[in-house]
Order: C-alpha cells, then structure tokens, then sequence
C-alpha cells in the first residue's frame, strides 16, 4: 500500500520537474520521465513475488510444466514493455515511433500464441 | 385285515416331506433371479449387498452404503478439479491484467486467445479420460442389464403377468440396444464434435462456427430426450393394456381349475395362487436389489460428471467477470459438453430405472 503512494509521490514530482525542464532542456525531461518510470517499475517488481509464487503454484498443480504457462507470462511482460515505451515516445511528441512499438508488441503478443494455436488446432484434429 | 394294519404301518416311510418355504428358493432357481445379484461386480455387491428373496432385503442399509460412497467420490473429485478451477480462474485473472495494461491495441486479443487456448490444452488431458469414463459406464449398464432384465421378467412372467412381461422386456431390450447403438454411433461423436466446435469458436470469430455449436448441441440433447421419452410413453401404455389382460387370464384360471376338478380343484387353485404370490416377493425384491444394482452402478460416473460441470460453469462464471468474452464461453460450453455426457449416463440409467420400476408395481395375481 505504501508502495502506491511513494510511486505517485515520485510521478508526480518527476512530472512537475519535466515540465520546468521542457523549456530549457527537453532531453534531460526525457530522461528524467524514462529514469522515473523505470525506477516505479522495479520498486513495483518486488510486489511481484505474489505473481511468482502464483506461478510455481500452477507449475505444481500442471506436473511440473512450464509449457503452458510460459506463453502467458511472456505475453503479460510484453504489455507492460509496449505500454510503457508507447507513452514514454508519446510523451517526447513521437507518434510514429510510438505506433511502431505498439504494432510490434502486438507481433511479438501474437509470434508467442502461434506455438499454442497449432497444438490446438492438432488437439481439433484429434476430436473430430 | 393284517395285511391292512401291516401297509398301514409301512406306509410313513413311504411319505416325503413337504415344506411351504421352498416354493420361494425353488420359483428363484427355475427363474434364475440371482442373475441380478451376479452382474454386479466385487464392489458394487459391497454397496448393494445379498440379494434376499424371501422379502427381508436390507434396502435400506444398501442405499446408505450407496449414498456413502457417492459422498466419498464426489468430494475426492471435487478436490481434485478444484486445483484445476484455480488454474482456470489464475489464466482469467492474468489475461485481464494484461488487457488492463493495453486497452488500445491488439494486445488484450492476443491474451485472450492465449488464455482459450492455454485452457484448450489443459483440457486436452483429460478430456479423453473422461468420455471414455462415460462410455465405460453406458457398457457397464449395458452389460448388467442383458444379466438381470431378462430373470427379472422371466419371474415377473412367473407371477401371473405373462403377457406383461413380454411386451415389456421386448421393449425393454429394444430400448436398450437402440440407445446404447444411437449412443456409440451418433451422441458420443456429437459431443466430441460440440467440443471441437466451441474450442474452435473460442479462437476464431465466426457465426458459422458458433451455429454449428447449436446445431451439434441440439442434436444430442434432443436425440437422448427423444429416445427417452418414448421409452417412457411406450412402456407405460404397454403395461396399462397387458396388465389387465393378465389379470383377467390368472382370474379365469384360478376360476377354471377350482370348478372343473370338484374336490382338488380349490387346493391347486390355492397352490398355484401361493406359487405366484412367492413368485410376486422374489420379484419386488429382485426389483428393489436393482433399482439400488443401477444407482451403484450409475453413482461413479455421476459424481465425477457431476463435479466437473459444476467446476467448469463455476469458472466460467468467475471468469465472465473478470476477463468476459470467449474465454468464458469456452469454460461454459466445456461444462456443457460434461453435462451432456452426464444426461446420456442419465438417460440410460433411467430407463433401466424404470423398466425395473415398472415390473414392481405390476399386481397380476
């Protein structure tokens, strides 16, 4: 819970701070809104280690397989990747750029579904 | 005179006993009932217990037994499928946390598929155990019934419902072996059909597919609706118009011995009355042993059935809230296909139910 507040506490900072550094030196805002986000994301990474025991809880009940539920967790770090570039490259007025990760974090989302679409579409095969 | 008093005295050894209460054990040889306790295997005896002719059946302590371990085999299964069900449920809850995280692009569609299809394959696992677990059920019922249907008729024939008895077991029989072909042949291909169908509508947005999930659906619940309600229909006219053809032949019998042998006659129509009223008990007691003989046998496969429908609509319901869309109804239509296989199961387990129903509320004698 704390963890939410430090996090806006610092957005927020990081984002007044941005705009008083916009007008001189819109690189250092830049980096500065990269550096914060980057650094909320780790802190939150250590409320993580809820999802990773989640994660061997279902490794355990699947026998041991990470087969299944590796595609899941690829695709989950792929969102968040793609969301956080997209707006940062929006933030500095890059559209395109911004367009460009999305569309190729959409690829990668779905290079990662491909593996399980033709197991099932095999396991179709085999009913009919 | 000495010769008289000499044969007279002989004559004792000459005399063999004569005992009323082997009429019962003697009417259940000739009529093979035992036959209904035979078909059942070690640990469905263990439930339904010895069959008992003479009336004193213990039904009581047998559907105890039975409900114990339906108890038993429903909360094994349940604990089982629950670590299934959070699975299900922990895929829903990280494919809305993606799409939470991109609303605006394709990535929240990616996931959904991912989650269709990664609960697709977890299914795949289990899923040929447990139609082959319900056609192994239907052979089962299938078997136990070619044992005890024909001496369960045969001593309802012994009773006096001669007519009865054959136009029932005829039906009965003929029932059997349409539903058990129609089953192998046409429903359990449908479900397995309905099942590719909703996982491929799952993945692909199509209203063709989603028709042809109708469609198959239809199908097999209308054909198992079908066959069973003419069975029912059939079976209940069938005894409505023989039975009181029967009661007429046993009166007129009874009536027709006792007048043309003048002084016997009334002693053999007794007999024969007391032989078809021993016959009578050996048949309500066959037929309870055998409505408990199809609950034991119907018990399993219900309770596994049973719990892996209600797990599967339980997750989609959890899953409608949190993720929606195909993915719940993926969950949905699964736990509708175990539902079709436990209405087939049903189905065949009632009408084995109610042929041995109908047989002891038959009253010809």
């Amino acid at each position: 819970m704390e963890l939410i507040y430090k996090a806006s506490a610092l957005a927020l900072l990081s984002a007044v701070v941005s705009l008083l550094l916009k007008k001189q030196n819109p690189e250092a805002a830049l980096l500065l809104s990269v550096l914060t986000a980057v650094g909320i994301l780790i802190a939150a990474m250590g409320l993580l280690n809820g999802l990773q025991e989640l994660r061997e809880q279902i490794r355990k009940i699947l026998g041991g397989s990470e087969v299944l539920i590796a595609p899941i967790m690829k695709c989950l770090a792929i969102a968040i990747v793609t969301r956080i570039a997209s707006e940062l490259c929006k933030d500095s007025a890059q559209n395109a750029a911004a367009a460009a990760v999305e569309l190729a974090g959409t690829v990668c989302a779905v290079s990662t579904v491909m593996p399980l679409l033709m197991s099932v579409l095999k396991m179709i095969g085999g009913l009919v | 005179m000495r010769k008289l008093l000499f044969v007279l005295l002989l004559f004792p050894l000459f005399v063999g006993s004569c005992k009323a209460e082997s009429i019962e054990e003697e009417t259940a040889r000739a009529t093979d009932i035992y036959q209904v306790e035979s078909g059942l295997d070690e640990e469905e005896r263990s439930v339904s217990g010895e069959l008992r002719i003479d009336g004193t059946y213990d039904a009581r302590g047998a559907l105890g037994r039975l409900l114990v371990r339906f108890w038993n085999k429903l909360r094994e299964e349940l604990r089982r499928e629950m670590h299934f069900g959070v699975v299900l449920i922990a895929i829903a809850l990280l494919g809305s946390l993606a799409s939470s995280i991109c609303p605006g692009n394709r990535i929240p569609e990616a996931m959904e598929l991912i989650s269709c299809c990664t609960a697709a394959l977890l299914l795949a696992g289990s899923l040929g155990g447990v139609i082959s677990q319900a056609a192994d059920a239907l052979t089962r019922l299938s078997d136990y019934s070619k044992a005890a249907v024909p001496a369960f008729f045969t001593t309802l024939a012994a009773c006096g419902a001669a007519v009865s008895a054959s136009v029932k077991y005829a039906s009965v029989s003929f029932a059997m072996d349409v539903f058990m072909t129609v089953s192998q042949r046409f429903i359990l291909p449908l479900i397995y059909a309905y099942l590719a169908v909703s996982i491929s509508g799952s993945l692909f947005d199509s209203s063709m597919i989603q028709t042809a999930s109708r469609v198959t659906k239809w199908c097999a619940v209308s054909s198992m609706t079908l066959i069973t309600t003419a069975f029912c229909l059939f079976i209940s006219l069938s005894g409505a118009i023989s039975g009181s053809a029967d009661a007429a032949a046993v009166k007129t019998a009874k009536t027709v011995i006792s007048t043309a042998l003048p002084v016997v006659g009334g002693i053999l129509s007794d007999s024969a009355a007391a032989m078809l009223s021993a016959a009578g008990v050996i048949k309500n007691s066959a037929g309870i042993f055998g409505l408990i003989a199809v609950c034991t046998i119907c018990a399993g496969p219900f309770a596994v059935l049973s719990v892996k429908m209600a797990v599967f609509k339980a997750c989609s319901a959890l899953s409608e809230l949190s993720c929606g869309g195909k993915y719940a109804k993926l969950l949905g239509n699964v736990g509708t296909a175990f539902g079709m296989l436990l209405g087939l199961v049903g189905s065949y387990g009632m009408m084995l139910f109610l042929a041995f129903m109908s047989g002891i509320r038959m009253v010809a004698c």
